[in-house]
């Protein structure tokens, strides 16, 4: 890196000083622009400060660089023209690039979450749109260039050109640069690679291709989701977010999804039972300060602008008209591409199938409940009988009749139904609003109480009652008075 | 003229027990008129509970004929048999009887639910509280009352209905001395003063001896019928039988039967 800086000049010529590092030597050239210069190099040792602050050679020189920089600026010296031997500034042309030669440019490799944003900043300042991703130690860069021109790299590449110098990567995989090339996209779209090995056998079905010396095929994608594509329209190309998807079983390869269909795809992906042939979907996303960010599904919270709430699986539509559920449910199925539509109707057929065993087994506790409530009021109304048979004794002595005790036993019987339903029924309520209260947080109340419901279940404890009653209450009214008067 | 309250005649009453039969009322003829305070006496299981039970209609004799105040009683159902209860018998008691659950007025107001219609019916139980002395403990229940207290509940129970008899089973059974003599003025008071006619069953010559005829019987039969004044009447209540008694009281029996067929003659006549 090297590094012009001039002085305006009061007096006559004015005074030029460079700086350049080279290793851990910065060389300093100063005298009159257009004349003999006067050199002096300098070489530094590493610092050790602890293992966390360690400081290399190289970076103690760049360091005391920048800072003899910012001495001589503020000295009144400006900075005119800086030359580096990374591709870091200024634009690059198809033609600076010279594959044949290897890579010429000296690309350096990070890991997404920690360095790689800030390098791809200065990449993407320098609108050169290079994106670097690292995964299972295969990195891949691949870019489109201004006049349509395709550029890949990885780091196995670059050791396999150093092994085969002659042949550049695309070369070795036309079809891969043929199918980027069918997707027309925009100058300064950035690629993903990904490899995949289940890819790679699909990869082979698809194009009969011969598979070189390492198992692993690139394979390339690129997708706009719904907010990308408005971002996109907001600030241009370099605004839209990529989606990074693994493939799986070579079915998916190089394929232009549509929006719709991409997000389908995630989330055949996310729950496919193949998930372990398939990386975890990673995304990467420029946003509003031009900042790259990598994330994963897993990670994607702490993402800025992006929620995983804005990731829509599902679309429930509100009619408001339910009657027409149907007919609107087959517009969507013929109108939109790539969804499902679930009916009411189908719906309810679900819901049906499973309330058919939820409500076999509520009327089977019901049953039950009724027999057991019947035969309690039937025992109860017996043993109330055999207690006051004196009573009754005592009734048809001063001149009840038959029908009057009858009458009065299951009168009794009839409250005690209608009291025993008033108790169930609030308790039932209570238990309701209680249960109900529970589920609410999820949105759901799971039981309805209806007046409807409240009556016909207050009628059927009293005609319950008064069923049960009428055994014991004949019984009852049979008695013969002398002997229940005499009984003890 | 009057016409006499009970007219028995030949009644009998047989309980089958498995193969054996038991005679309790063994052709039993009787007739009480109005006005009359009558005791029936005799030893246990001679059949005076089941004749009380039979004139009171509780039980439908198996043979012989009964009048209850112009009503014929034997032969008729069960609700007929009811509504006679209701309307012309007040019964007490040995053990009152009382229905644990309500209180005194209420019991006293017990025979209303089920006799003829009564508009001011409680205010007639509450009469009827004071005149058993019981109106500060109208609203206490049996079990908060003494014996006699019980029992003149139950009297003004047997009273409320304005029955035409009134049937006491050993209404003093159950009482102490004073009690039994506070309840035997009482009744006698009834006679006296209202007419009532009560029909005691006892084997207490006390209470006998505080009624005006006393009927005693033997294996369901009358064994004598002696009123106050007559020779045998200290016998009859030591229960000493004389012979003439019975003679006497089944001649009383056949005026009665003959005055009863009048009625039913003159009653057939005036129906349309």
């Amino acid at each position: 890196m090297r590094r012009f800086i001039q002085d305006k000049g009061r007096t006559s010529a004015p005074q030029v000083w460079e700086i350049s590092r080279k290793g851990n030597a910065v060389t300093s050239m100063w005298g009159q622009k257009g004349g003999a210069m006067q050199k002096t190099t300098q070489t530094f040792e590493g610092v050790n400060i602890g293992k966390a602050n360690e400081k290399k050679p190289a970076d103690v020189a760049q360091d005391w660089l920048e800072r003899q920089v910012l001495l001589r600026t503020r000295k009144g010296y400006v900075e005119v023209n800086t030359t580096t031997d990374e591709p870091l500034g200024g634009a690059v042309s198809e033609s600076e690039i010279d594959f044949e030669k290897g890579l010429p440019l000296n690309l350096r490799f990070f890991k997404p979450q920690n360095s790689l944003n800030g390098h791809c900043e200065k990449l993407l300042r320098a609108k050169t749109a290079r994106l670097l991703r690292k995964r299972d130690g295969m990195m891949h860069v691949i870019f489109i260039g201004d006049g349509g021109g395709m550029w890949m790299y990885s780091s196995t590449m670059q050791s396999s050109h150093k092994d085969e110098p002659g042949i550049p990567w695309l070369q070795r995989y036309p079809h891969l640069a043929q199918e980027i090339s069918n997707m027309h996209l925009p100058a300064g779209t950035v690629l993903l690679g990904e490899l995949c090995t289940t890819a790679f056998a699909g990869f082979k079905d698809k194009y009969g291709m011969p598979v070189d010396d390492f198992e692993y095929v690139s394979t390339i994608t690129k997708s706009l989701t719904p907010l990308a594509l408005e971002k996109q329209k907001e600030r241009g190309p370099l605004g839209y977010c990529i989606w990074d998807i693994g493939f799986w079983e070579g079915s998916c390869i190089l394929r232009e999804w549509t929006a719709d269909t991409r997000f389908q795809h995630l989330i055949d992906v996310v729950s496919s039972p193949h998930r372990r042939h398939v990386t975890v979907p990673e995304m990467v996303y420029f946003s509003d300060d031009n900042a790259l960010h990598v994330t994963s599904l897993d990670t994607m919270e702490t993402f800025i602008d992006f929620e995983t709430d804005d990731l829509a699986t599902q679309i429930e539509v509100f009619i408001g008209d339910i009657s027409g559920a149907d007919a609107v449910a087959e517009r969507i199925e013929a109108e939109v591409a790539g969804v499902q539509v679930t009916t009411p109707a189908e719906v309810k057929d679900q819901l049906g199938q499973f309330s058919v065993v939820f409500n076999l087994i509520i009327v089977g506790a019901s049953v039950i409940a009724v027999i057991v409530g019947g035969l309690s009021v039937i025992n109860t109304m017996v043993m109330t009988v055999s207690e006051r048979v004196r009573e009754i004794g005592i009734k048809k002595a001063v001149g009840a009749r038959t029908g009057a005790i009858l009458r009065e036993f299951l009168l009794e019987a009839t409250l005690l139904g209608a009291l025993g339903g008033l108790i169930g029924l609030s308790a039932g309520s209570l238990l309701v609003v209680v249960l109900n209260a529970q589920t609410a947080a999820s949105g759901t109340t799971v039981f309805l109480v209806t007046p409807w419901l409240l009556a016909r279940s207050f009628i059927f404890a009293t005609v319950l009652g008064a069923l049960a009653g009428i055994y014991p209450a004949f019984r009852a009214a049979r008695l013969d008075p002398v002997q229940a008067l005499r009984s003890t | 003229m009057t016409h006499p309250i009970i007219l028995a005649r030949d009644l009998h009453k047989v309980y089958r027990r498995g193969s054996s039969e038991v005679r309790a009322v063994d052709g039993i003829s009787l007739t009480v008129m109005p006005g009359e305070f009558l005791a029936i006496m005799g030893r246990s299981g001679s059949g005076k509970t089941t004749l009380l039970d039979l004139v009171g209609c509780l039980l439908r004799p198996t043979s012989g004929e009964l009048v209850l105040d112009g009503e014929p009683v034997s032969g008729a159902p069960d609700a007929k048999l009811a509504a006679i209860r209701a309307a012309k018998v007040g019964f007490v008691f040995q053990e009152f009887n009382l229905i644990p659950t309500l209180n005194a007025l209420e019991n006293v107001m017990l025979p209303l639910r089920y006799g003829p219609r009564r508009p001011n019916g409680r205010a007639e139980a509450i009469e009827l509280i004071g005149r058993v002395g019981l109106t500060e403990r109208a609203h206490h229940r049996p079990a908060e009352l003494s014996g006699g207290e019980q029992q003149r509940v139950a009297i003004a129970r047997a009273l409320i209905n304005r029955p035409a008899v009134i049937l006491a089973d050993e209404p003093t059974g159950e009482l102490d001395s004073t009690s039994s003599a506070a309840l035997l003025a009482m009744l006698r008071g009834l006679n006296a003063e209202r007419g009532m006619t009560i029909i005691v069953v006892t084997h207490d010559p006390g209470v006998a001896g505080a009624t005006d005829r006393v009927v005693r019987l033997s294996d369901g039969r009358v064994l004598s019928d002696v009123r106050r004044g007559d020779p045998g009447w200290a016998a009859a209540l030591r229960g000493e039988p004389r012979v003439g008694a019975a003679a006497e009281g089944s001649g009383g029996a056949r005026r009665a039967w003959a005055r009863l067929g009048e009625l039913l003659e003159r009653r057939r006549v005036s129906r349309p």
